[in-house]
């Protein structure tokens, strides 16, 4: 050879040719790319993760949007924590009233003198429904020291209300009683109304 | 969702660079598109330093070790500098359970000698393939258009020995060629 740089020349020549002689065959390439070829196992999970992600931000859109008034609180009915219960019945037609004392409450000396206290005192005030049943109304009265058992019949008697559709758990209601403890009115109350203070 | 969206935005604009974009999409096309750049040249390669069998075998196990490990290519490599480094590593693998590594240095290509001489034409070829092992990989490479730098990083030497075995190489090529002239 010459020199160096047509020594390295005729070198890369010979290597290049022999690549040209010798290369793999298409066979030899496309086995290669069939045995790289990746299952699509990707494609299933990219779908799911995309769906929940587009259902969690739907999920997160709707309560955003949700007015307040629609997200409804639940109300457990829990009789331990009231001191008294009201017991609102007809019996042989005649509106009765009675209340029971919570026994883990309150001691037993004053109990029968705090209920003619509490049945004399007219009231307005207002209560929470806790439970609709079949038999009876449960409304907590807006201080929560005392659940009113009121029959249905008799709600039907004193308001107008649609006791099947309108009275939902912890609806507001507002009510009224007389001298006697009786109760003359009872009506819905929305949150959007003012409330009335707790006598 | 993130690595959703990370895709998405990938797809949406690929990389030039093949094996990057494989990276980053793992799509089939980019894999397809590398194995018909690079696989002769790889192919050649390591035929010159093993024979063509251990070299298809060598080069299908480079394009799967891609396939699993595309995430750690460097953009800072040049794609066909790390799929030789690839496929270097599973060769000195494969010579290690043949327990050829230990001669390494000293070792010829086998078949050379039933090859050298077979054409005039190829007698530089064939003088190449009778140079040790270490020598002739480092001038392989260099045909292979890859500077001293990517030489070294490939087989994990110092610049100063790779610039050595060229010119160990070079030497012994031209003694042998004059050699077989003189004869």
């Amino acid at each position: 050879m010459a020199n160096d740089h047509d020594f390295d020349k005729a070198l890369k020549q010979a290597y290049q040719e022999r690549k040209q002689q010798q290369g793999l065959t298409k066979q030899d390439l496309e086995l290669m790319k069939v045995k790289c070829r990746q299952p699509k196992k990707n494609k299933f999970w990219q779908q799911a993760q995309w769906a929940m992600a587009c259902a969690g931000l739907l999920f997160l859109g709707a309560l955003w949007i949700q007015p307040e008034s629609e997200i409804h609180q639940m109300y457990a009915l829990d009789l331990t924590q009231y001191e008294h219960i009201e017991h609102h019945s007809k019996e042989d037609g005649q509106y009765k009233v009675h209340i029971t004392r919570n026994h883990t409450l309150q001691s037993p000396d004053s109990i029968q003198a705090k209920h003619s206290e509490l049945l004399a005192q007219a009231r307005s005030f207002h209560g929470r429904i806790i439970d609709n049943n079949s038999e009876f109304l449960l409304i907590a009265d807006c201080k929560e020291n005392t659940l009113l058992e009121i029959e249905k019949s008799l709600v039907r008697d004193l308001s107008g209300l649609n006791l099947e559709g309108q009275l939902h758990q912890g609806e507001l209601l507002a009510l009224t009683s007389n001298k006697k403890g009786l109760l003359v009115n009872l009506t819905t109350l929305s949150q959007k109304q003012g409330i009335y203070s707790c006598p | 969702m993130l690595i959703a969206l990370k895709t998405w935005l990938h797809k949406v604009s690929p990389s030039k660079d093949p094996l990057e974009a494989y990276k980053q999409t793992g799509e089939d096309i980019y894999i397809e598109v590398l194995i018909n750049s690079y696989s002769q040249d790889l192919f050649h390669y390591l035929s010159g330093q093993s024979d063509r069998e251990l070299a298809k075998d060598i080069c299908q196990k480079t394009w799967l070790t891609v396939v699993e490990k595309s995430h750690l290519y460097r953009v800072q490599q040049t794609p066909k500098a790390w799929l030789f480094s690839i496929a270097r590593n599973a060769l000195l693998d494969e010579f290690k359970k043949q327990n050829r590594l230990s001669s390494l240095d000293e070792q010829h290509y086998e078949a050379a000698s039933e090859e050298t001489g077979a054409d005039e034409k190829n007698a530089l070829y064939d003088a190449l393939l009778t140079l040790p092992f270490l020598q002739r990989e480092a001038l392989s490479l260099q045909l292979e258009g890859f500077s001293l730098q990517e030489i070294a990083t490939i087989t994990h030497s110092e610049v100063e020995t790779i610039k050595t075995r060229l010119r160990y190489a070079k030497q012994a090529l031209k003694q042998r060629l004059g050699d077989s002239h003189g004869e």
